[in-house]
């Protein structure tokens, strides 16, 4: 026990040491971005570092996140499902089930605006305490709980270590404010861009098939328009980058319900609308990026679309048709619908080269990369999340 | 270090000026000054208001109610001179329940059915006024508007209490009623907030404005501080609603949405607008008056 993990607590310990006695401004982080990529935006009042990521890292994953113990952020952001959890709609710790899909948070840093349809979230230091504190529904279910769940938090010595590392100049490091920081500083590593597709750009000829490389030319013509609300290096046009200057934030009306004759759409779900009150607003949503998009089924804001078929289907009927039932109705006809979503004809082979496109997007080594993993793990798979006493100190005894 | 003491100094001498209508020394202000205690009692109708009570005939169905929490943020409280004149009450800042421009009342002791409150309760705003005769009482149930959209884990106490946060609608709930009812044991709420705001165009900023701000204006005359109470009558609050039924595909009771049919009761015993109403004098906060001499 005392082997290379004391060496390396020694090591940090005497680089703080080293850091604090200098004064020296903490290492600039080391993004390790896809090429091509430009840096996330981060906020002024929450600078990256290594430490606070890895703070981050098990506070998304520690199910002492919630009021009985049982979700953590994971539960519905799953490494396997690119962050995403796979469901329709979310479910959250006491039942309720979420109006919403649960988004995949891959690139979520370069996403100006976060969730499906909420101009007023542009920080995932903010964002966090939704799913955390939120009522309506209920998510973590943590409202009103602050104090037991920092309690949980102390009890835990492996903490008291990986918060006073992530904000050392705290003296009292345990506040909401501070793990929000570190949540949204992991959040901000989930970076991918190691696609077929990306080796494909880089000048790899044969990391695509040819069907993928047809279905590209088709995602990138005016006759799908696909690439108008999906375009740039993450597939979403609503993006935004250290040094960019303008912020530029879309939402859309694809069509998908028009339950009224006037472009409406099923309450609770309308969208930008929600949020402003305003005719203008309803059924806007944002465009998610379409990187591992394979990975995040099923579809739409409400989940209401389970394959990248159905979705083309969607589009290339230029909205979407419920013939019976409460939110029946004709999509194309919708007033409130975005220009661009006009419909096209697609062969059969057409729609699988645009599948084939899609599945492109999927970068294996996102859901695959430890570092993005549960830290809670044991070698031997079983979680040690409650396991609260410090392994130095028992091994000394 | 000169320059900013001398900037220092300066700006608490604009301060002194500014806050000092009779251009008087502080000593003499403070001396002139008096402590308001403002108090409140939440009850419905006569009952007082507890965790621990069963509430029966409420609302149009005639229901029988218990409460689960029950807090509000008051600002911008005026006194009134009898001359009709008003004098802003100076709140003072106990980083607990006041900060200078926002107060919280709790009527919840984290006992019983309101296991997720505070055990801690409170039931007055305290500050100063200059001295005199005071006939009349105004506040507002919010948050300042600079204060309601800022990130609430950088807010001090009481803007930082995770049950007030709204977060999803960017900002916090200014006044949360829970209930549960006989026709809604799992719950039927007032959650009152600011709807429909606007958001900013520059990064990271918050809303600019909100269409439905829903704060509450009351207007309690007479009022003598020194003698009576601030009744906040939840009976009246809910005299016109349904508690035991919820609109279908809407939050449960009303959390201030527009298309929220629950809200529009609460909205117009509030004195807000919903929909066609145009909103008027709020029916829930009156005055309880007091014995001569009592306090």
């Amino acid at each position: 026990m005392m082997g290379p993990r004391a060496a390396t607590l020694v090591f940090i310990a005497l680089a703080c040491v080293v850091a604090a006695g200098q004064r020296t401004a903490p290492a600039r982080y080391v993004w390790d971005l896809p090429p091509g990529f430009p840096e996330p935006k981060v906020p002024p009042d929450n600078p990256m570092t290594a430490e606070k990521v890895a703070l981050g890292r098990h506070l998304f994953y520690d199910p002492r996140l919630s009021v009985d113990g049982t979700y953590s952020c994971a539960t519905c952001h799953r490494q396997v499902n690119a962050f995403s959890d796979g469901r329709r709609q979310a479910v959250g710790v006491t039942g309720d089930v979420h109006p919403r899909n649960s988004m995949g948070l891959t690139n979520v840093a370069y996403s100006p605006v976060l969730t499906w349809g909420n101009p007023t979230q542009r920080r995932l230091e903010t964002q966090a305490l939704v799913p955390m504190f939120g009522e309506q529904p209920i998510e973590l279910g943590l409202s009103g709980q602050e104090d037991k769940l920092f309690a949980r938090l102390r009890s835990d010595t492996r903490y008291g270590a990986l918060i006073r590392a992530a904000f050392p100049e705290d003296a009292d490091p345990f506040t909401l404010g501070n793990i929000t920081k570190a949540i949204a500083s992991f959040e901000r590593t989930l970076i991918s861009g190691r696609s077929p597709y990306d080796r494909f750009e880089a000048g790899n000829a044969s990391a695509m098939s040819a069907s993928a490389k047809r279905g590209l030319s088709l995602f990138f013509s005016e006759r799908t328009e696909c690439f108008h609300c999906h375009g740039g290096f993450n597939f979403t046009q609503t993006v935004d980058y250290a040094g960019k200057r303008f912020l530029e934030i879309e939402f859309h009306n694809t069509g998908l319900y028009n339950i009224d004759g006037r472009g409406g759409y099923p309450s609770p779900n309308t969208g930008v609308y929600a949020l402003t009150n305003d005719p203008r607003d309803m059924g806007r949503f944002k465009a998610p990026t379409l990187r591992n998009i394979a990975m995040t089924a099923p579809y739409m804001h409400d989940g209401s679309i389970a394959t990248l078929e159905e979705v083309l289907a969607h589009y290339e009927a230029g909205g979407r048709t419920l013939a019976s039932g409460p939110d029946k109705g004709v999509g194309a006809a919708s007033p409130l619908k975005s220009g661009f979503v006009k419909g096209f004809m697609l062969t059969p082979t057409e729609r699988r080269d645009l599948v084939d496109f899609l599945d492109s997007l999927t970068d294996m080594t996102f859901i695959s990369d430890a570092r993005f993993s549960n830290p809670w793990v044991r070698q031997d798979g079983r979680l040690n999340v409650f396991e609260n006493s410090r392994p130095d100190v028992r091994a000394r005894r | 270090m000169r320059a900013e003491l001398a900037a220092f100094v300066s700006s608490v001498g604009l301060l002194v000026v500014g806050s000092s209508p009779a251009m008087r020394p502080v000593a003499a202000q403070e001396a002139d000054g008096r402590t308001v205690t403002v108090r409140f009692e939440a009850t419905f109708g006569d009952v007082p208001v507890s965790c621990a009570t069963t509430y029966r005939d409420i609302g149009t169905s005639r229901s029988s109610v218990a409460i689960t929490d029950f807090r509000f943020y008051v600002m911008d409280v005026r006194l009134v001179r009898p001359d009709g004149t008003e004098v802003p009450l100076s709140l003072s800042v106990d980083d607990l329940w006041q900060q200078d421009d926002v107060a919280l009342l709790d009527f919840e002791d984290g006992t019983q059915r309101c296991a997720n409150g505070t055990a801690e309760t409170r039931d007055q705003v305290e500050g100063r006024a200059p001295g005199g005769l005071y006939t009349g009482l105004r506040f507002r149930v919010g948050v300042p508007f600079a204060r309601n959209h800022r990130d609430p884990t950088l807010q001090p106490s009481p803007l930082n209490l995770t049950r007030m946060f709204w977060t999803w609608n960017a900002g916090y709930k200014f006044l949360r009623l829970d209930l549960r009812t006989a026709g809604q044991p799992q719950g039927w709420v007032v959650h009152l907030g600011s709807t429909g705001c606007t958001p900013n165009t520059t990064p990271l900023e918050v809303p600019t404005s909100c269409r439905f701000p829903n704060d509450v204006k009351v207007d309690l005359s007479p009022f003598d501080p020194d003698r009576d109470r601030v009744r906040v009558d939840l009976r009246a609050l809910l005299a016109d609603a349904d508690v035991d039924v919820n609109d279908p595909d809407t939050a449960a009771g009303c959390m201030s949405g527009r298309e929220d049919g629950d809200c529009k009761a609460v909205f117009g015993a509030l004195g807000l607008p919903f929909g066609d109403a145009p909103g008027g004098t709020q029916r829930v906060f009156e005055v309880a008056r007091r014995p001569e001499g009592a306090r």
